[in-house]
């Protein structure tokens, strides 16, 4: 089977769902809305429509939420079902990025629960305790009395040895972020080896378009956690993504002084993201002055915006790419994520009432 | 469409297909029955002629149906999520389809010449 029809049904289908998933209106439609109800009514005759009819027969929000994860999760499923084996490997892997996320979600809950004594029983329904990739009894991790019952909960899991690492750690000063962020490499490992056994051209592509990811967290993690939180370099050394553009450099990155630093990813970053080089100098620039904190902290959210749009324009480039590919494919999970993403801030900013103007400002509609 | 209506179109179809068989042997008989004669008497220029419209319209066919397999499932897939784009998506379909029908011309032009 060639490239022509492995992909002719799957990319047909995807790039005219693509057509009719981009909801500007509907989206538009909602921001107008004088009330929650009167926004969750827009989704009426739309592919949400189900949505808003969970909204009206519970009431919650968060049962919203849940069923976009399950639109989400049953979405990678349908586009695995017609690639063949190593495309369908590959997407499995996607796949899997939802159940680290929800995973992460639920051990969340755990921490409430378990080291900061929280009431959890509210937050508990919102997990999706169905089976996304691996078995994971989510019930066990959220009712767990310590984390060695965690750990045991996730046996016969890629998750297991990760955790396992954290076994005999005190998560009551730490808390869960060293948990997540080796989650999120564990990730991305297993992403590496799924995209290396793509063909020549699709590996070609996924690995541009997952570098590109890498490079845009890895940016972040350093101006959020070195120059805005002060972190040690030790300890950037073990967040960074061993990937991308700056990951290759993680390892000399975490040696250098916090000048040297400045002056590798000002030469990185000038070459493939020059619109961020002033806001990253400004930041370090005033990451010392505790009066300024605010200023320093708006220079972020525009680094985050910034990386955020040219994420979607690379993302947007893989359409008008090889049709025969999985390019397609990656950009169409982008495109709905993204619109999922949207739906759901929208009717949490009507939930809390936010006026119209401030909508727009913060989604940057 | 019920059991039956499907069990009836496909013996239709049946029919209707071992009756341009039988048109076919009908219409090309007597062009068959000189190329035989020739052959017989020594001459192999008239089998020549025969494979060359054979692979003509073979071709063609076998083309048009490795394109129509590909164009086919993308426009039915595309449909599917999309049914007003319908009649563009046949439009393609058709030119897939064209491939046998040159094939078919071809044969018909290099038979012309027994």
């Amino acid at each position: 089977m060639g490239k022509v029809s492995d992909y002719a049904f799957i990319n047909a289908k995807l790039r005219a769902r693509i057509g009719i998933i981009r909801t500007e209106t509907v989206i538009d439609d909602m921001i107008k809305a004088p009330t929650l109800s009167e926004a969750v009514a827009k989704l009426d005759g739309t592919r949400f429509s189900a949505l808003a009819e969970i909204y009206r027969a519970t009431g919650d929000l968060q049962q919203v939420e849940l069923a976009l994860v399950s639109n989400e999760i049953a979405s990678y499923r349908e586009v695995a079902s017609y690639l063949e084996d190593r495309g369908k490997a590959f997407i499995n892997v996607l796949l899997e990025k939802v159940e680290i996320d929800n995973l992460k979600n639920a051990l969340r809950i755990w921490y409430s629960s378990a080291i900061r004594g929280h009431q959890i029983n509210s937050r508990s329904p919102y997990i999706e305790k169905r089976l996304i990739v691996h078995p994971i009894d989510y019930d066990k991790i959220l009712n767990a009395s310590s984390f060695s019952q965690v750990v045991h909960s996730l046996q016969g899991t890629p998750y297991h040895d990760v955790a396992r690492q954290f076994a005999d750690k005190d998560f009551s000063s730490m808390g869960l972020f060293p948990l997540e962020i080796a989650l999120d490499h564990l990730w991305f490992d297993q992403l590496g080896k799924a995209e290396a056994a793509l063909s020549s051209e699709d590996r070609k592509i996924a690995s541009a378009i997952f570098s590109t990811d890498v490079d845009l967290k890895n940016i972040l993690f350093i101006v959020r956690y070195r120059f805005y939180y002060n972190i040690s370099a030790e300890t950037l050394d073990r967040i960074l993504l061993p990937y991308g553009t700056i990951g290759k450099e993680a390892k000399k990155l975490g040696t250098m002084s916090d000048d040297e630093m400045m002056a590798r990813l000002k030469r990185i970053v000038s070459y493939r993201y020059p619109e961020i080089v002033q806001e990253i100098e400004s930041i370090r620039a005033m990451a010392d002055d505790l009066t300024r904190q605010q200023e320093n902290a708006m220079q972020i959210l525009k680094i985050e915006n910034y990386l955020a749009r040219t994420r979607e324009k690379e993302y947007s480039r893989l359409l008008f790419g090889n049709p025969f590919s999985i390019g397609v494919v990656l950009a169409y999970f982008f495109i709905s994520r993204q619109q999922d993403s949207l739906i759901q801030a929208v009717l949490s900013a009507k939930y809390y009432n936010w006026e119209e103007g401030r909508i727009r400002e913060a989604l940057h509609i | 469409m019920t059991a039956y209506a499907f069990k009836r179109k496909i013996g239709l179809s049946l029919v209707l297909t071992l009756v341009l068989l039988a048109l076919t042997a009908f219409i090309f008989t007597p062009t068959l029955s000189a190329a035989a004669e020739a052959v017989q008497q020594g001459d192999n220029t008239v089998a020549w002629v025969f494979i060359a419209a054979a692979l003509a319209f073979g071709f063609g066919a076998i083309g048009a149906g490795m394109a129509i397999s590909n164009v086919g499932s993308a426009a039915m897939a595309a449909i599917s999520e999309k049914p007003e784009i319908a009649t563009n998506a046949l439009i393609f379909i058709a030119l897939a389809e064209g491939l046998v029908v040159f094939g078919f011309i071809t044969a018909l032009m290099i038979l012309g010449k027994v």
